[in-house]
């Protein structure tokens, strides 16, 4: 049995925002254009955070991505009243869109923000209605919607393990973001192989979990920044 | 009080049953045009999109989860006032009763529809209910908003029992002072009520065993809403 996670080190984030490209293309998110935007309704299942430090011109800027923390104990699964927050074997935190009827629940418990509600049907301007991921679904208005550890890709290794009658080997499976990451900040795998890339980034004794003290078990791991530049 | 005022009284009471003014229908026509618009508002919502109630990220619940709790607040006001009252024999509480438990009885309502209208695909409302449906999966009974309808429609059968209850020799009044269509409507609303003393004897148990049963439903319903926003880690 896998236990997905993912390691990001800040210290290699550079804050370029590949990532956050890459997910919307691998996920079919929909852009909802300035004007939904500006009203805070855009839908980036993975969002590069700022934070300024300092006063000018001393400053310092710090970028940390964040997307779902797919929470061991996550706030947002007990109390959705159709189990369309879902926990999967995997430890994976799923969101089955079909099961969703928009109570907005989750997205309320949600300490880390990183739940986002289709307001509208989704558009995609041209020529981006062309570039649609066939293995992902369109979510229709009405439901939520959250960074799902690219399950999709989780499913095809895992089928094309099978069928090739092998394990799945460390970074046989990658995220959208991981992949697209130039400076290889973020590191996704299997946390129950002690030796896998991750487990060993989740080890460090720089690494951080979001919001720590709530208790929610976050599988993501930041190792925060050593260096002063 | 001589029966002559007694009967003068009744009559009084009972005339606008039999005769319609037209501030009445006027009355009918502007609340009703407010009733129409708030239905066209909900059908706009549900053709163009949740957008338009202006919610936005990253606080999901707003006008909508704060209207439920505001009607089901007012809905504290009456049943459960009521209930106390008649336990301890309040006899000042009489003219107010009724008023007050249709109050509670209208509040949930009124109340209980704002958590559909609040759903993004309040077509689907009926996944929140306990039943046993083709997809093989129960609500989750983990979840706060299943036990809301529970809870609320607790309350609401038994405030409607408990404003219903009493309501029946005033059925029978009107039946006994009426003709027409009216006097077979209020024969079946008055449920073969007589006057007898084994029937008041019969009702006085029924009311006061429902006035006890209603407190702690009252005060479920009102725990139960209030777990709505306890169980969430972020404040709200």
């Amino acid at each position: 049995m896998h236990r997905w996670g993912m390691a990001v080190d800040l210290d290699s984030c550079t804050g370029c925002g590949a990532c956050v490209t890459a997910c919307h293309a691998e996920n079919n998110i929909p852009t909802v254009g300035p004007d939904q935007a500006a009203r805070g309704r855009a839908m980036h299942w993975l969002r590069v955070e700022r934070y300024w430090e300092g006063e000018f011109p001393d400053v310092r800027l710090k970028f940390r991505p964040v997307m779902c923390q797919h929470c061991d104990a996550a706030p947002c699964e007990p109390v959705c009243p159709t189990y369309a927050s879902h926990h999967t074997e995997e430890g994976l935190n799923a969101q089955i869109y079909n099961r969703c009827i928009g109570t907005r629940y989750c997205a309320n418990a949600c300490p880390y923000n990183v739940r986002f509600f289709d307001f509208f049907n989704p558009i995609w301007e041209k020529p981006l209605d062309v570039q649609l991921n066939p293995d992902v679904s369109v979510r229709e208005v009405g439901v939520m919607e959250k960074c799902t550890f690219c399950i999709q890709r989780i499913n095809a290794a895992e089928i094309q393990a099978k069928a090739d009658k092998q394990a799945l080997k460390d970074g046989d499976v990658t995220t959208a973001c991981a992949q697209a990451c130039p400076a290889k900040a973020i590191v996704f795998g299997d946390l129950n192989d002690p030796a896998s890339e991750v487990s060993r980034l989740s080890r460090s004794p720089r690494g951080r979990k979001l919001l720590d003290d709530l208790g929610t078990l976050p599988k993501v791991t930041y190792l925060e920044r050593q260096s002063e530049a | 009080m001589n029966p002559e005022t007694a009967r003068r009284i009744n009559s009084d009471l009972l005339q606008p049953l039999v005769r319609t003014s037209w501030r009445f229908w006027l009355l009918v026509v502007l609340l009703g045009g407010i009733v129409l618009l708030g239905g066209g508002a909900w059908l706009y919502q549900m053709y163009a999109g949740f957008g338009v109630s202006g919610v936005r990220w990253p606080i999901f619940w707003a006008f909508y989860v704060t209207n439920f709790v505001f009607w089901i607040g007012i809905s504290h006001a009456g049943t459960l006032i009521s209930a106390i009252l008649r336990l301890v024999n309040a006899r000042w509480r009489r003219p107010i009763t009724r008023c007050a438990e249709v109050i509670t009885v209208f509040a949930l309502m009124i109340g209980a529809m704002f958590p559909i209208i609040h759903l993004g695909r309040p077509w689907l409302a009926f996944w929140l209910f306990p039943y046993p449906s083709e997809r093989r999966i129960w609500p989750n009974f983990r979840s706060p908003l299943v036990w809301d309808f529970f809870a609320i429609n607790t309350y609401l059968t038994g405030s409607l029992l408990f404003l219903l209850l009493p309501i029946i020799p005033d059925f029978a009044l009107v039946r006994d002072r009426t003709t027409g269509w009216r006097r077979r409507i209020y024969g079946v609303l008055a449920l073969g009520w007589q006057g007898t003393p084994k029937q008041w004897h019969r009702l006085e148990s029924a009311m006061q065993i429902l006035a006890i049963a209603i407190i702690p439903v009252a005060v479920s319903v009102h725990t139960i809403v209030s777990f709505d926003f306890s169980m969430a880690p972020v404040p709200m």
